[in-house]
């Protein structure tokens, strides 16, 4: 009674206001919880902000320019499409009357866009002690020549090509058994479009032993191919062959073209600046092994070193494999006689991939499995007048290797991928020499980053 | 000497006892007596009939009621027949009673003149104050105003009793001579006023005298000047003025001087209208452009009339030139003009400043005896301390705030330009808060960067003087406003907002006081000063959501609640008010919004360059989340104030009232939080960020802390002792431990978070100079490539400065720009390069890290070569082909410019509508 009657006293509610005081503090409970429960609301949209990712695209392909470089005595090339044999594909601007055709210098193979996912174009050359084959080169920013020579007795001569509209502007850069190779005169050379340039090794950049080129530009792209003659003996010229391009540099590299030959030696270069340690092993069609000798070895930085393995490849023997402590590139020189040939660094393929099949000699399509699992390949030939002459599905065993023998008369071969990394290529021998013949992976679409304006 | 007195009357029943009365008491009667009345509606005639009726010797002659001056005169000398020689007209008028004396002085100085005097005019003097001086002759200026030479309210002390030549008497009281009356005549396109100067003026071309003569005294109620005549001619006495005075310059004008004075009278009549508009007195400035057009409008009647006064005119006349008014009597008219606006505009200040003066103590012993003043003060140094990071170096940038720009003129072009060079190119309006920024950038003697550093190195004094202005409105006592003042202050830098750049909350902060404060106003009982309210809160609510648009959305939401807030007397006038003039006065950019309303959650400042998401917690005490902001528990004494505010009964309405604003405001906080803002330019789905909501919300609780607790102490000592008074122990005491903890913590951290002043290159110093210099030269900047995409920003000017985000956030992407840079970057470029310098790119510059994808990409492209690019990890290329805008097609709207026009119409009548009344002074 009494506290009531202080409260009386301090504030003197009259008893009319009482239910105004109660609305009121009734009013001020709705609002609070109201707006405690608005807050609660609004902290609980766990709303995401900020940018995405933003995945590249890939469109249809546009057209594709292939550069047959020439370079060697009595260049001749095919081209043409599986899609519709010389439909689409032109010669310097003017239509393929005939999928082969002489290459007196650097002649420009453009396919369009509707035949350019399955086109193909193969240059070779033919000798009474040689025989040489490379696919006419597209342009790129980045090329290797492994194996090269600089020297009067092992010389090449790179021809490099702009195919592309626009300047292009490359450097040259040359390593050695003892490392690089000073080459002034080799950087920052300049080619006008649809021009081409020959350099001459052993004068540009003389060196001993085999050399190891790297062409990369600042400015465009270029296409470019290593043509060399070769003495294995004292004295002449005796043979010739293209050395082989490598794609960029890598620390896993499968070496593909090995035709049987009597003598095989891996060149391989160490452009890092650490030294490289590198294991060995052979896929052969029995599988995958190890070598007991050259098992590992290692290459200087800067570098081209070369390990003999003729005792270590036989006639099983498929691909070489590295697995390098820092990215190398590589080729494995097969001499039989005086002939030889170049392996190049063999790709996964993906999709259908094209290849020209040399003219001459006998051709066999060699199969390599990389992966932990078989490969499922299905194998088409073309024959010259564009019919499919045969078509095969294969199966190779993880870590295995298999040889097809293609037909004469063939002009191309696509290979499938139906699972499994598998990685192709071809080998020729007649009585004239070796060659070896990569089968590159599909291109079927351009690709495109995710672009968007910034914000 | 004969003297015929001419009295016209119109309606001047009022004054004409008096009159007539001084009339009989004259010590001098006139010969003849003769009345016109020109259709008087009162008792004029019966009043002039009935006290002169014998002396009259044509009775009371009539004419018609819309009669010109010059008509009855005629009228009534047409009555008294023809003119004599030496025969002198005394002119009167109803509403001017003569002095006793006045015809005999008149007489007797008529009588001394020279033959080439015509007319005498008597001082006139203010009836019925009788002392204050009307006229001792007058003249007029060159702008057409009636001139003088009296001091404004002069008092009569002899100090003009000098027999003088003028250029004009007025017509009460003129002694005139008949002949020249005659001969001249009075303009009957002066029907009312004007016409004493325009006769004068004419006699004086003529080769005439006039002279004033002050021993006679009228005493004049001038009626119609007043305004207080009736009948149509004096109906509009302001306009007529003007239509006179103009007319009668033109006329009389020589005519070399013609062309000038034309153009000067329009050019001058169009600004005094403006000035008019200034001081809200809208019907002045209507009547100097209707009585301008009426006479520029008929420039036969000024062409008549000019050709009329060739007829007498003997020029040139020597005296002439020095009996018109001074040519610099315009100018110093308008420095006074000027001068009276300013003091006016400075009481009005002072008025909304509310400065509390005791003038006993002078100006400094006020500002020293002021806890606001040493609040501030204090809050300043502190400021300074706290933004000790942020005193010097390159321009105040990072977070979501970009650079201001290097000239004021920027922003002004950002605000009018139907077209930015922004990017690829912009036809979207400018944001709404460059039109105040410029604004104040010029008052800031052109630096935009002074108007940022000034907002975010002195936010926490600026808040705090605003919200101490508006707390001081709500509550007697000056300490829990003081309280509240600094709790609020704190707002901006404890969420995060000053350091993480948000220009719009710090901004907001500011003016939210202001806006505030203003809407106090509208529960006056005063009509007039309701009004004026709802225009301020109008305008400051516009200024607001300039900066933060939401802003606009609740007061639309407060509109919408009003009744819960206590103004039911505002009435749907004041409210539709602050609904839609806001609106308006965003115009260009309000309309822009209409595909893009999620423009309306986004603040000034960079969109979502700092992702926030903050909990419920954070957004209960207050946080934005993010880098920069200040620990939750800082804040806990704030949530706890306001509720304890609740529990005083007799604070109870007014606390409710903010909270149902709190309340509104964490409504608004849902909108933002759930909403997935997408702006066309802004690449993404955002969320707000909601500062400035969670400053209104925690203003919301502070101001109720601030009503409950004024007074506390001497309620809860008077009570007894009882769970009340630890509560309000409690609760005074966390929240003081609050604000003094938050301003510990933003003195000692500085200014956390991403605002730096460190020097930033987007581009090459010598990319950015050459892209300053013209616009075709702009830099593509990529950066990305890393799988995550590849980002592209075209820069034309350097780096993008503050308001360009808001171009770009409403622009949508140029998809054909978009696919080019993803053609250039493709494995497929061809031609990408050669139409890219179609955009007007010069260089493409790779930020670092330049990832290989692009390196790679573009070395391999035609048309590009490399260029230097001295940053570590950058590349930069230069196009070969010769950039140009071939590919860029401005495309202006057709609305801009009336919305631009609707947007500045708006905002002069919502700044003279929001002025003080300005009593009109005849």
């Amino acid at each position: 009674m009494t506290r009531a009657g202080g409260r009386r006293s301090a504030a003197p509610p009259p008893t009319g206001r009482r239910p105004g005081q109660l609305r009121l503090a009734l009013a001020g409970v709705g609002v609070v919880l109201l707006t405690l429960a608005a807050l609660f609301a609004a902290g609980a949209s766990g709303r995401a902000t900020g940018p995405r990712p933003v995945p590249g695209t890939h469109l249809d392909l546009g057209a594709r320019t292939f550069t047959c470089t020439g370079g060697l005595p009595g260049t001749t090339a095919s081209a043409g499409s599986l899609d519709g044999g010389g439909h689409g594909v032109a010669v310097e601007g003017q239509d393929l009357p005939h999928p082969s055709f002489r290459v007196g210098q650097p002649t420009r193979v453009a396919a369009d866009r509707a035949v350019a996912a399955r086109a193909f174009a193969v240059q070779q050359s033919t000798g009474p002690r040689w025989l040489a084959a490379e696919p006419c080169p597209e342009p790129r920013a980045t090329w290797w020549f492994v194996g090269a020579g600089a020297s009067d007795r092992h010389r090449s001569e790179i021809t490099v090509a702009n195919p592309r509209p626009g300047v292009a502007i490359f450097d040259v850069d040359v390593l050695g058994p003892e490392g690089p190779v000073r080459a002034p005169g080799l950087h920052g050379l300049t080619l006008a479009p649809g021009a081409h340039r020959t350099i001459d090794l052993a004068r540009m950049a003389p060196s001993d032993g085999d050399v190891a080129v790297r062409i990369r530009t600042s400015q465009g792209l270029v296409a470019a191919a290593a043509a060399e003659r070769w003495a294995p003996g004292l004295i002449g010229s005796r043979t010739r062959a293209w050395v082989a391009a490598q794609p960029a540099s890598g620390r896993d590299l499968a070496l593909l073209g090995l035709p049987r030959a009597h003598q095989g030696s891996l060149v391989v270069a160490n452009p890092a600046e650490r030294e490289a340690v590198v294991k060995l092993r052979v896929v052969s069609t029995s599988g995958t092994f190890q070598p007991t000798r050259h098992a590992s070895f290692t290459v200087p930085a800067g570098t081209v070193d070369d390990v003999d393995l003729s005792d270590v490849l036989d006639a099983k023997a498929a691909a070489v494999r590295l697995s390098a402590s820092v990215p190398v590139t590589a080729t494995v020189r097969s001499v039989s006689g005086a002939a030889e040939a170049y392996a190049t660094a063999a790709q996964r393929l993906r999709g259908t991939s094209v290849a020209g099949i040399p003219a001459a000699g006998r051709s066999r399509l060699v199969l390599a499995s990389l992966g932990s699992g078989p490969a499922r390949v299905t194998v088409q030939v073309t024959g010259r007048h564009g019919q499919s002459l045969h078509t095969r599905h294969e199966t190779v065993d993880a870590g295995a290797a298999t040889t097809l023998a293609l037909p004469a008369h063939a002009l191309a071969v696509s290979v499938r991928s139906g699972g499994g990394d598998v990685a192709a290529g071809i080998t020729t021998t007649s009585s004239a020499g070796l060659a070896a013949v990569p089968v590159a992976p599909a291109v079927t679409a351009q690709r495109r980053p995710g672009v968007l304006p910034a914000w | 000497m004969k003297v015929t007195a001419l009295l016209v009357t119109h309606d001047g029943a009022t004054w004409l006892p008096g009159v007539l009365t001084a009339l009989r008491r004259s010590t001098a009667s006139p010969d003849v007596l003769v009345a016109v009345d020109t259709g008087s509606v009162d008792d004029s005639v019966d009043l002039v009939t009935e006290a002169l009726g014998a002396q009259l010797s044509a009775g009371v002659v009539r004419t018609d009621r819309g009669s010109s001056f010059g008509q009855a005169v005629r009228a009534g000398l047409a009555a008294v027949g023809p003119a004599e020689p030496d025969e002198w007209v005394w002119l009167l008028h109803d509403d001017a009673a003569a002095a006793p004396d006045c015809l005999e002085r008149l007489s007797e100085a008529a009588a001394a003149a020279e033959p080439d005097v015509v007319a005498l005019g008597p001082k006139l003097r203010e009836w019925p104050s009788l002392r204050r001086l009307l006229e001792v002759g007058v003249t007029i200026s060159p702008t057409g105003r009636r001139v003088t030479g009296l001091e404004p309210g002069e008092y009569d002390q002899g100090q003009h009793d000098e027999v003088t030549d003028v250029l004009a008497v007025n017509t009460a009281g003129m002694l005139v001579r008949r002949e020249a009356l005659e001969q001249l005549g009075l303009d009957d396109s002066l029907p009312l006023f004007g016409n004493d100067i325009d006769f004068g003026w004419r006699a004086v071309r003529a080769g005439h005298r006039l002279l004033v003569v002050p021993d006679a005294v009228m005493f004049h109620v001038e009626a119609a000047h007043r305004g207080r005549r009736s009948g149509p001619l004096a109906a509009r006495p302001r306009r007529e003025e003007r239509a006179g005075a103009v007319y009668t310059l033109l006329v009389n004008a020589r005519a070399r001087s013609l062309p000038w004075r034309l153009v000067r009278l329009l050019l001058g009549g169009l600004l005094r209208a403006l000035a008019f508009l200034l001081v809200r007195a809208a019907g002045e400035a209507r009547d100097e452009l209707v009585g301008l057009a009426r006479v520029y409008l008929r420039p036969g009647r000024v062409l008549a009339g000019r050709r009329d006064r060739r007829r007498t005119t003997r020029a040139p006349h020597p005296r002439e030139r020095d009996l018109l008014g001074p040519w610099w009597l315009p100018y110093r008219q308008g420095l006074d003009f000027l001068t009276d606006l300013g003091v006016a505009l400075g009481h009005t200040v002072r008025d909304l400043l509310g400065t509390r003066r005791d003038p006993e103590r002078g100006w400094g012993g006020n500002l020293l005896r002021s806890p606001s003043a040493w609040a501030v003060t204090i809050a300043v140094v502190l400021a300074v301390v706290a933004g000790r990071q942020l005193l010097g170096g390159a321009a105040l940038r990072g977070g979501a705030l970009l650079p201001a720009p290097g000239g004021v003129g920027e922003w002004w072009s950002l605000w009018w330009s139907s077209w930015h060079w922004t990017g690829v190119g912009s036809n979207s309006p400018g944001p709404a808060y460059a039109l105040p920024l410029a604004a104040v950038a010029t008052l800031f003697l052109g630096h935009p960067g002074w108007v940022v550093d000034v907002l975010f190195v002195l936010c926490v004094p600026l808040s705090l003087f605003s919200a101490q202005r508006f707390l001081r409105r709500l509550v007697p006592g000056p300490w829990s406003p003081l309280w509240g003042a600094v709790a609020y202050a704190l707002l901006p830098v404890l969420c995060g907002a000053v350091g993480q750049g948000r220009l719009g909350t710090v901004a907001g902060a500011v003016l939210l006081p202001w806006a505030a404060t203003a809407a106090l106003g509208l529960g006056s009982a005063d009509p007039d000063r309701r009004w004026r309210a709802a225009w301020r809160t109008a305008l400051l609510v516009g200024l607001l959501a300039a900066f933060v648009p939401v802003a606009w959305l609740l007061g639309l939401l407060l509109v919408a609640v009003a009744p819960l807030l206590g103004t039911r007397r505002v009435g749907l006038g004041p409210l539709v008010v602050v609904a839609v003039v806001p609106l308006l006065l965003l115009a260009p950019w309000a309309i822009a919004t209409v595909s893009a309303p999620g423009a309306w959650l986004v603040e000034a400042g960079r969109a979502a360059s700092v992702p926030v998401l903050p909990t419920a917690l954070d957004l209960l005490l207050g946080r934005g989340t993010g880098p920069g902001s200040a620990p939750v528990w800082l804040s806990v004494g704030l949530p706890l104030a306001g509720l304890a505010a609740l529990l005083r009964a007799d604070t109870r309405p007014r606390v409710l009232r903010l909270w149902v604003v709190a309340a509104a405001a964490a409504l608004l906080l849902v909108l933002t939080s759930w909403t997935l803002v997408t702006l066309p330019g802004v690449p993404f789905g955002f969320r707000a960020w909601p500062g400035f909501l969670l400053v209104v919300l925690q203003g919301c609780l502070v101001a109720a802390a601030v009503v409950a607790a004024d007074g506390l102490l001497a309620l809860v000592s008077g009570e007894r002792f009882g769970w009340r008074q630890p509560v309000a122990a409690v609760a005074v005491l966390v929240a003081l431990a609050s604000s003094l903890a938050g301003v510990g913590w933003w003195v000692a951290t500085g200014t956390p978070g991403p605002l730096t002043r460190a020097p930033h290159h987007p581009v090459p110093a010598y990319m950015a100079e050459l892209s300053a210099d013209q616009d075709s030269a702009g830099v593509l900047v990529l950066r990305g490539g890393d799988g995550r995409g590849v980002h592209y920003r075209l820069l034309r000017d350097g780096d993008l400065t503050i308001g360009d985000d808001a171009v770009l956030a409403l622009t949508p992407p140029d998809d054909r720009l978009t696919a080019l840079v993803g053609r250039l970057l493709s494995t497929d470029p061809g031609d990408a390069a050669t139409r890219l310098a179609g955009y007007g790119i010069d260089y493409v510059y790779a930020r670092a890290p330049a990832r290989p994808a692009v390196t790679g990409a573009l070395d391999a492209t035609s048309g590009l070569s490399g260029a230097s690019a001295p940053p570590q990890g950058t590349r930069a290329w230069q196009l070969t082909a010769h950039p140009s805008l071939t590919a860029v097609h401005p495309v202006t709207s057709p609305w801009h410019w009336p919305l631009l026009a609707l947007q500045l119409i708006v905002l002069v009548a919502a700044i003279v509508l929001a002025l003080p009344t300005r009593r009109s002074v005849p």
